[in-house]
């Protein structure tokens, strides 16, 4: 069980830096995924660790081991390839065997360590196969025990599961955080599916052009988010003005939904306009005539089987997007009742 | 019969009235006998083979262009891998232009080519010049008119054929392979030889196959470099076709040469089998 | 890294392997001497000169011309019209077709030619009139054709054929206004090395031609057993000069691709 400590990483490709002075640590055990869309350097920072570029300035630490000058195969890690990389000119068990063959064990160990880990991904039966023959999700788990097999300090995943469709792709998910928690091996997995990282990680950090927008818990990242960027790429946002008004010695937003407690109380005047995220959950569609409500007009209603989406038109003008269960009920133009759940707001500009 | 046939139909009546039914052809021709009032006669002779295949002098000289189609295969091979590595791991633009170069020779016909080359062979040509003129020697360096000349034309002349297929399989190689060989503790020159190597064997092998075939039936290159001093069996069945007028004979000729040469072929791809690759 | 420096520094050495016999045969086109000579007495293009009024080489060299455009007209068409077929047959299918076409590239050029000799002789023809010898180059060429026509179309969406036909095109519109603009630039290079390949073939032409005639490489081939003049290198630059102008030009005017194989 390895602890990985990233401090100051930069990595420039010309005069553009792909990784900007990026620092992360994460805790023995612990599954991290770096999340954010194409091209804001999650893979970039993965090949760094792995080895396969080399950082401009920064450290990278396992176990307090800067392992910057080593060479990827002196690394001991595993490491999980988007195309799964798996060598097609060996059968599975070759694959297997690959690692421990580089790291000189007795061919009976190797022997009793690949049927181990094959049958750990339940692919005993195919192990004399040529990779080519296998289905995606089959590759997919040879991909995992190749790496794993070797008992590396870290696993490395890089979009393992871009490649497959949706169904099995849920599938693996379940297998591949499962597989992780009974080895217990420290995992940094690299997406851009939120969902994910929101259902497989420990933490997540969020990144954009090469930076942390944010590391934390995954309803850290979903509740509090930091700014409008990460607010908008986790899920489903709204936004409200609000005005902040000191009550009962707190602070609060006062919103056109009412009035709520604020989250992030520091750093801020009253009296001060801010801006608060409000989740379409958070929402509740009821009948205009309720006492308490707030009327809304549907401006439009999209149908999506377990759910109908609804945008509404506030009385200030302001919109907002609501997820009801079931098909839709309301249609463009009716008049409905809106109303917020009790808990305390999180304020974007501040949180900034 | 549906309209979209009619596309394949002219060449299907080519390849087969052109090369299907001469091919054919040859092999009825090897086997009649020698006629003094035209190419050949009637009826049916095992003459021509026999002929061929007990005279010793024959076998040395198959010998001669097996030995020559080998040693050119394995030099093009040598020369060409490197190549082909090279211009894998060679971005965009300057690859284009390496690659230009690498088919240059293809548009140079084969005469100019293999003249070139004798400037540079020849016993006044610029390596002899060089050589005595530097004083390394004050003979004359043998570099032509024997097989070393010929091979070394040769290797020329088929080079871009080692390296294009070999290039195509490098190319198409996933380089996250090389990584995940990293990554699993394999040194740069351990993954060279367990992973790159043999996933370029299909390429090698495309390519061995191509050089060996096209340099055991190459004229014009013995016949420049050679200057008819070192024989080899497609300048035999031209003397026998075009100056003797022999036609069964010649017929027999081709058929043995390109029978071993496909024999040779055979064992070469017995000798380096590829399960995983289908 | 210091194995990768190495191995480039290799593969400079065998491009330059790749250029000599090319580049020492200009240099020695401009050779002012009576003999090949290195380095060469002077410059001139007195032996260009010696060439362009040679007339035995100019008409070679018009025979060359007239048979790798025949050549090339004939493969093109057949080569396109056969690559367009396997585009769209199920692959157990093309894949026959594609080793078919490529056969003639693959089996050896002499065998080939003494095939076509005996067969013509058989039929009764001979060589008389060209005949055998253009059906030999149509052979020599066609794989090249449909090689690059193949490659052009492996990008090529089947919808657009059948968008145009959805807009009222007949299919010699759609043809012609459609897949052959798209195929075009293969259809342009595989005509180019057709016609280069043609125009340099040696076997082939040696063992089919009509008595009497000969193109470019023959000559040049009868004329480099007896003498050892520059001339034979002003031939032979000349034909390397033409193929350059007609690669740049055509590059210029369709954007040359060249196909892999």
């Amino acid at each position: 069980m390895t602890n990985v400590v990233i401090e100051a990483l930069t990595k420039r490709f010309g005069a553009a830096a792909a990784i900007d002075a990026f620092s992360l640590s994460i805790a023995e055990g612990e599954f991290v995924s770096l999340l954010g869309p194409s091209g804001c350097g999650k893979s970039t920072t993965l090949r760094l660790i792995a080895g396969f570029e080399k950082a401009d300035a920064g450290q990278i630490l396992f176990d307090g081991q800067d392992v910057a000058h080593l060479a990827p195969e002196k690394r001991n890690i595993g490491m999980v390839f988007q195309s799964y990389a798996l060598f097609p000119h060996m059968t599975v068990a070759q694959n297997l065997a690959f690692g421990l063959e580089m790291r000189k064990e007795s061919r009976t160990a190797i022997g009793e360590r690949v049927a181990k880990a094959l049958a750990m991904v339940r692919l005993d039966a195919e192990a004399d196969r040529y990779p080519r023959a296998l289905s995606g999700g089959q590759q997919q788990r040879v991909a995992l025990a190749r790496a794993l097999v070797i008992e590396p300090r870290i696993l490395l995943l890089d979009e393992p599961l871009a490649n497959l469709d949706a169904k099995l792709r849920d599938e693996m998910r379940e297998f591949i955080v499962d597989l992780q928690r009974r080895v217990g091996i420290t995992t940094i997995y690299v997406t851009h599916d939120q969902a994910e990282a929101m259902t497989m990680s420990d933490r997540i950090v969020v990144m954009f052009k090469g930076k942390v927008a944010q590391y934390g818990a995954p309803r850290d990242i979903y509740e509090r988010p930091k700014g409008l960027e990460v607010a908008t790429f986790i899920g489903q946002a709204n936004f409200l003005k609000a005005t902040v008004t000191p009550q009962e010695g707190r602070l609060m937003a006062q919103t056109v939904l009412g009035a709520r407690d604020l989250l992030n109380e520091s750093g801020h005047a009253p009296g001060a306009e801010t801006s608060v995220l409000v989740r379409p959950e958070a929402l509740t569609l009821v009948d205009p005539g309720e006492p308490g409500v707030v009327p809304g007009v549907i401006e439009s209603a999209h149908y999506s089987g377990n759910f109908t989406e609804y945008r509404l038109r506030l009385p200030g003008g302001e919109m907002v997007s609501i997820q009801v269960g079931g098909p839709a009920r309301q249609a463009r133009g009716d008049a409905v009742g809106l109303r917020l759940a009790p808990e305390p707001l999180w304020s974007i500009e501040l949180a900034a | 019969m549906n309209r979209r046939a009619l596309l394949i139909l002219p060449a299907a009546l080519i390849l087969l009235l052109l090369v299907a039914a001469p091919y054919l052809n040859i092999v009825v021709i090897s086997a009649r006998p020698t006629s003094p009032d035209g190419a050949y006669g009637g009826g049916f002779t095992t003459a021509n083979y026999v002929a061929v295949l007990t005279d010793a002098y024959y076998w040395r000289q198959i010998g001669t262009t097996l030995w020559l189609g080998l040693l050119t295969t394995a030099g093009a091979l040598l020369l060409g891998f490197p190549v082909a590595w090279n211009l894998a791991r060679t971005p965009g633009r300057s690859q284009a232009l390496r690659q230009a170069i690498v088919l240059s020779p293809l548009l140079v016909g084969i005469v100019v080519r293999s003249y070139g080359w004798t400037i540079i062979l020849g016993n006044n040509g610029i390596l002899n010049r060089l050589a005595r003129a530097t004083g390394i020697t004050h003979s004359i360096l043998p570099l032509m008119y024997n097989r070393l000349g010929i091979v070394v034309a040769l290797i020329h002349v088929f080079l871009p054929f080692m390296i294009m297929p070999i290039l195509g399989g490098l190319q198409n190689m996933d380089p996250a392979l090389e990584q995940a060989g990293r990554s699993l503790g394999a040194a740069p020159g351990t993954v060279f030889r367990r992973i790159v190597l043999p996933l370029a064997m299909p390429g090698i092998q495309s390519g061995c196959v191509m050089v060996f075939v096209l340099s055991i039936s190459a004229y014009v290159t013995p016949v420049l470099l050679g200057g008819m001093r070192v024989k080899t069996m497609p300048m035999t069945v031209v003397n026998t076709l075009i100056d003797s007028f022999r036609w069964p004979l010649g017929a027999a000729e081709s058929l043995i040469l390109s029978f071993l040469g496909g024999l040779a072929v055979m064992v070469f791809l017995r000798l380096t089998p590829m399960r995983w690759n289908r | 890294m210091t194995a990768q420096r190495l191995n480039s520094a290799l593969s400079w050495v065998i491009y330059a392997f790749l250029l000599a016999p090319i580049l020492v045969v200009i240099i020695a086109s401009f050779n002012a001497g009576a003999f090949l000579t290195f380095p060469p007495q002077g410059l001139s293009f007195r032996w260009y000169w010696t060439f362009l009024h040679n007339a035995v080489f100019m008409r070679a060299f018009a025979t060359s011309i007239e048979i790798a455009t025949l050549a090339t007209v004939i493969s093109g068409v057949v080569g396109t019209m056969a690559a367009l077929f396997a585009a769209q047959a199920r692959p157990a299918i093309a894949n026959g077709v594609r080793i078919a076409m490529l056969a003639p590239m693959l089996l050896p050029e002499v065998l080939t030619a003494i095939g076509l000799l005996f067969y013509f002789y058989a039929l009764g023809i001979g060589l008389h009139h060209g005949v055998a010898l253009l059906a030999g180059h149509v052979l020599l060429t066609l794989p090249f054709i449909y090689i690059n026509v193949s490659t052009a179309l492996k990008g090529f969406d089947w919808s657009w054929q059948l968008a145009a036909r959805s807009l009222g095109a007949g299919p010699w519109t759609t043809f012609f206004r459609i897949t052959l603009p798209l195929i075009k630039s293969g259809v342009i290079s595989g005509c180019l090395f057709s016609f280069i390949v043609s125009f340099d073939a040696f076997s082939t032409s040696f063992l089919l031609k009509d008595i009497g005639t000969a193109t470019l490489p023959l000559q040049l081939f009868d004329y480099l057993r007896l003498n050892f003049t520059p001339e034979a290198a002003a031939v032979s630059s000349f034909t390397v000069f033409a193929t350059l102008v007609v690669m740049v030009v055509t590059e210029r005017a369709f954007g040359l691709k060249i196909a892999r194989f």
